[in-house]
């Protein structure tokens, strides 16, 4: 059943927590599993859910409406994205389709 | 009155099988002239790539894990399993176990009903095939009815299984003709490292089980790398007592290793992934033991979850953890389609009653287990039966959402994956070029992973 919205998570390791330092997008940082994981959440639309899994036919929601299986290459650029746009919301995803062609070819290279 | 079971219960079927000959000069001599057929692995026509490979059914066979299955089955006993799912010795067995070959190899063999063939892997022999029965099948007839359909299981079949589930696509690439007839494995194969350490044939598993003093045995099917909700899914299992009136004394991890699928963890990381669980001291190596069965997974669900139960059975197991999706892929059945299995039957994949609950049926006892979850507010790992209230917080740490991290290069936290777990991913990562099975590590990978010594042999004139 189609959920109203989806998300992507963007884990933070020390280098993505250095590139955020001091922008607002430390303000919208979230804690998982007791802190022990700090992440960003990018909303996606359920247009743009369909078309991310139309793209990467690994790519799965999971229960609660979370987009996993994507190829790193998507998720570098994602991050890229935010730091540039420093926005969380959908407009984000729409940044990274622009470049979508040149993701998927990077994707194509990693082990899965 | 708690239900008392003692380990290890008695094999399915009364007795365990062991058709290995473990005499080489008796070995040498029962395969002189018999006429010989080289194995093949079950080929998916459309994509080119092994889908199964039987050499895998050949050692469950003979070694007991199939107990009391002695050999490929004959058409009356594959009939009788695909109506009723049961043996012709009654026993309760789900789903056709089948030696075919195609109609063009058969000519060139010359083979007829009462004959012997010699079955080789690399030119090597392996095992012995008594030719009782050649018959003719519809692949993708046994394929549908091994696994069922909305009409026959409205509800517990969400969708007819077709070429994307990996278990009807294997019985639908099957050759049209299959051979029924007792094996002998006639030359006892050499596994490498890492396999070799959790190569536990039910015997063995039995006597250490015994050895250890366990009195009851709690088995974990895993296809996976463990992260730390399948660990508490095991202690909280182990620890619920199943009816007994203590917890339980022992947890058997068996891994099925076998053709895998693209995005799978490789073999070798599950198995030494659940090994530093143990190692780590995160489940105490006295109450956890961590073996593997050769077996390519079928996800049948509530039909390979009886085929787990007898497998873990006759390694010697008293109960066995069943989750919500056990052994399914996509959304074919209901994602707790074994849990009704295990309650109430399923009538319509002709299992009338609970498979534990019926004259000639299985003795393990069946644990349903619930999804391990993170509770910021309890600040704890808790159980989704509701102990804790606090479903809106809960985190889940599914199997996808670590692959992600592991991809992304983010070593996962600690309370979702362990640390020397996390390195046994990367060790092998480093060995093989990638942690998850991609289509090189499927074309260069060994199936079956053993090795056979030469043998003398004169083939038939």
């Amino acid at each position: 059943m189609a959920l109203e919205k989806y998300h992507i998570i963007l884990p933070l390791d020390r280098k993505r927590m250095e590139r955020i330092k001091g922008t607002p997008l430390e303000q919208q940082m979230k804690d998982m599993f007791g802190g022990l994981l700090k992440v960003l959440i990018v909303e996606v639309t359920p247009e743009q859910c369909k078309r991310i899994l139309d793209t990467f036919p690994r790519a799965r929601t999971v229960p609660g409406g979370g987009i996993e299986q994507l190829p790193k290459a998507f998720k570098d650029a994602l991050f890229d994205a935010v730091v540039r746009l420093q926005r969380l919301d959908s407009s984000v995803i729409d940044e990274v389709f622009k470049n979508i062609e040149e993701i998927k070819k990077k994707a194509a290279e990693e082990p899965l | 009155m708690p239900q008392r079971v003692r380990a290890p219960p008695p094999p399915h079927g009364g007795r365990l099988v062991d058709r290995v000959i473990r005499y080489r000069y008796r070995a040498e001599r029962m395969i002189q002239g018999l006429p010989a057929y080289e194995l093949k692995p079950t080929i998916d026509k459309k994509t080119g790539l092994v889908v199964r490979h039987v050499a895998h059914e050949i050692m469950s066979i003979a070694y007991g894990f199939f107990s009391p299955l002695e050999g490929f089955m004959v058409r009356n006993e594959m009939e009788r399993v695909l109506k009723e799912r049961r043996l012709l010795s009654e026993w309760i067995w789900p789903l056709p176990i089948l030696f075919d070959i195609s109609e063009e190899d058969l000519k060139k063999l010359g083979i007829k009903e009462g004959d012997q063939l010699l079955l080789t892997l690399d030119g090597k022999p392996f095992a012995v095939l008594d030719v009782d029965e050649i018959y003719k099948i519809d692949p993708k007839d046994i394929a549908t009815r091994t696994f069922g359909t909305t009409d026959m299981a409205p509800g517990i079949v969400r969708i007819n299984p077709d070429a994307k589930h990996p278990g009807w696509n294997q019985y639908a690439n099957m050759n049209e003709y299959c051979i029924g007839g007792k094996i002998w494995l006639v030359n006892e194969p050499k596994f490498p490292s890492p396999y070799d350490r959790f190569w536990w044939p039910p015997a063995k598993c039995r006597e250490e089980i015994k050895r250890r003093g366990w009195k009851t045995v709690i088995a974990h099917q895993t296809r996976n790398v463990p992260h730390v909700g399948h660990e508490h899914m095991m202690k909280f299992a182990a620890l619920s007592t199943a009816g007994d009136v203590e917890p339980i004394h022992g947890i058997l991890v068996n891994a099925i290793i076998g053709v895998k699928r693209i995005g799978d963890y490789v073999d070798e990381a599950i198995l030494e992934g659940h090994e530093a669980v143990n190692k780590a001291g995160y489940i105490s190596p006295e109450r956890h033991i961590v073996t593997m069965t050769l077996w390519d997974m079928k996800y049948g669900h509530p039909i390979e979850a009886v085929l787990h139960a007898i497998i873990r059975q006759n390694l010697g197991c008293t109960h066995h953890m069943f989750g919500r999706d056990h052994a399914a892929v996509g959304d074919y059945y209901h994602e707790y389609a074994a849990w009704e299995l295990w309650s109430k039957g399923i009538p319509g994949l002709g299992f009338p009653e609970p498979p534990h609950e019926t004259d000639y049926g299985v003795k393990i006892i069946p644990v349903l287990v619930r999804e391990i979850l993170y509770c910021p507010k309890c600040g704890e790992l808790v159980s989704t039966f509701n102990w804790c209230n606090h479903k809106d917080q809960w985190q889940r740490f599914s199997g996808s959402f670590i692959r992600s991290l592991i991809i992304e290069g983010v070593e996962p936290p600690p309370l979702i994956m362990r640390p020397e777990v996390y390195e046994v991913v990367m060790k092998w990562w480093k060995e093989l070029g990638t942690p998850f099975v991609n289509e090189k590590y499927l074309k260069t990978r060994k199936i079956p992973p053993f090795e056979l010594e030469p043998m003398e042999y004169s083939p038939k004139k």
